[in-house]
């Protein structure tokens, strides 16, 4: 059986072949209208898009523009006014110890803030809303971050705005790589999500310095306290029976149901820890715990 | 100088200096394979970023009051003269040369490779520029989402068929590959880019846009 999609399929194959000079045009007249509509588009893609270079990029307008008659006359973005830095500032320093880089605003670069967090140094820059956190300006300014300051593990790129959107770049990121197998030359881009700064943190955090010393492992749960547990347990059946029994309609039950206490929730404690105690009963926990441990 | 309304449009800027890039890739486009390796030089030393600097400035300079069409289809027409320009200054009085097949590190780009069907355009230029930078647009797009939406394999093959014209049977050998499990893969990476493409927001807007005749630009 053919599906339409082999039928598009083959025709697209045979275009390729088509345009490398080993057949001829293939015909659409064996397809329906809707797959002919289809090919056709894909026809024009491939058509359009033949004889680019998709490992290219353009240089940076600025950089285009430099030595013209146009430099610095390019709209720039509009400068992070205090108000904006001190935003971020309060929202990092619930986080981690924060300090303004003035080692960035020395050297010219685009740095606003260091972070100690965990004994790592991260840079923050504070990033104009009218520029894509994704830009390659943008990660070319992380870039310069990690070339004039080594001891920078991370970089975070933040939108000064009340959703706090930012995006957290490496140092991998921001330099250009050798892409596997191909061999290709990949340039710097920005490979994270975009997220809230607490969140794009919290998340580069655990990259680079996972914390190993969660306590929550099973074996550094405290030990279970058998008897607390069995009167736990007691005490939450004997009050289901005293609520049945004040909403009985028999008055017997009532008042005997109805008056179920302490005293009931002590009897069955005991009862339930015995059972608990028993050799065979333990034996039987034991052996659920197991499988439970397995599954 | 008079200061050029599109220097005020930075995002509007970034996005026609990408297209013109793509056009001038297009214009001087090779037959032989080419990997991102290696940059696509002119005879003579230029390259595609010498001619879009140039294409770019030709852009700037002209003046809002003559335009009569859009600012778009202008950056693809402007981008298409100073790329064949190029070409011709580099090449006039040249003789051709073979290549030697031995994998040059550079390709040299000589107007021979340049395809009747650029010149054809060229004399054409007129009507449909608008359309035509959608398109390249719309290219761009795809080359950007095939780095997001697909891994390192299908990427390989996708880029290899669809822009650089890399035999079948060459990826199917680099990657371990059939000729037909190659064919499958770029078939299925080229219907879902092309999808996402056409639904992304920005494609859509500009694609809009040229159902009205590209964007109704007020004179500076």
């Amino acid at each position: 059986m053919t599906y339409p999609n082999d039928r598009v399929d083959e025709v697209i194959d045979a275009f390729l072949d088509y345009l490398e000079g080993n057949r001829d045009e293939p015909p659409l007249d064996h397809l329906t209208e809707d797959e002919r509509a289809e090919a056709r588009r894909l026809i024009a893609a491939i058509r359009s898009g033949r004889g680019l270079d998709p490992y290219s990029s353009p240089p940076s307008l600025e950089s285009l523009l430099a030595g013209t008659p146009f430099e610095g006359s390019l709209e720039r973005d509009l400068p992070i006014d205090e108000d904006a830095l001190d935003l971020v500032r309060s929202e990092l320093g619930a986080y981690a110890s924060v300090v303004r880089d003035v080692d960035a605003s020395e050297r010219g670069l685009a740095g606003d803030f260091v972070l100690r967090v965990e004994g790592q140094r991260l840079r923050v820059v504070v990033v104009a809303a009218t520029t894509a956190l994704t830009a390659d300006r943008a990660v070319a300014s992380a870039n310069a971050l990690f070339g004039a300051f080594p001891d920078t593990c991370g970089v975070l790129l933040v939108h000064p705005s009340a959703e706090m959107s930012s995006i957290a770049i490496d140092p991998f990121d921001a330099a250009e790589c050798i892409v596997s197998p191909s061999g290709v030359v990949e340039r710097p881009r920005a490979r994270r999500p975009v997220l809230p700064l607490a969140d794009s943190l919290r998340l580069y955090m655990e990259f680079i310095a996972p914390d190993l010393s969660d306590s929550s492992g099973p074996l550094d749960r405290p030990e279970l306290d058998a008897a607390e547990l069995a009167r736990a347990a007691a005490k939450r059946s004997v009050e289901a029976i005293a609520a049945d029994g004040q909403r009985a309609r028999i008055a017997a039950k009532k008042e005997a149901w109805g008056s179920f206490g302490d005293a009931q929730t002590t009897a069955l404690a005991a009862l339930v820890l015995g059972l608990i105690n028993n050799p065979e009963s333990a034996d039987m926990i034991e052996n659920g715990i197991e499988a439970l441990a397995v599954a | 100088m008079k200061e050029h309304p599109l220097l005020h449009d930075r995002a509007r800027l970034d996005q026609m200096t990408k297209v013109m890039r793509r056009k001038i890739e297009k214009t001087l486009r090779v037959k032989e394979n080419v990997t991102g390796r290696y940059e696509r030089v002119i005879a003579g030393g230029a390259s595609c970023d010498d001619v879009l600097q140039d294409a770019l400035l030709g852009l700037l300079r002209f003046p809002g009051s003559k335009l009569k069409g859009t600012w778009e289809g202008l950056a693809v027409r402007i981008a298409q003269f100073k790329a064949i320009n190029a070409l011709e200054t580099a090449t006039r009085g040249r003789q051709t040369k073979e290549s030697d097949g031995q994998g040059d590190e550079i390709d040299e780009v000589r107007l021979g490779a340049l395809g009747d069907d650029e010149i054809v355009s060229l004399a054409e230029a007129g009507a449909d520029e608008y359309d035509e930078y959608v398109a390249l647009a719309r290219d761009d797009l795809m080359i950007q989402l095939a780095r997001d939406l697909l891994d390192e394999r299908d990427r390989r093959v996708f880029y290899g068929r669809q822009y650089l014209g890399v035999p079948k049977a060459e990826l199917a050998r680099e990657l371990g590959l059939t000729g037909p499990g190659v064919a499958d893969i770029y078939a299925r990476a080229l219907r879902r880019l092309e999808a996402a493409a056409r639904n992304h927001p920005a494609y859509k807007l500009l694609s809009a846009e040229s159902n009205e005749g590209g964007p109704h630009d007020l004179p500076e």
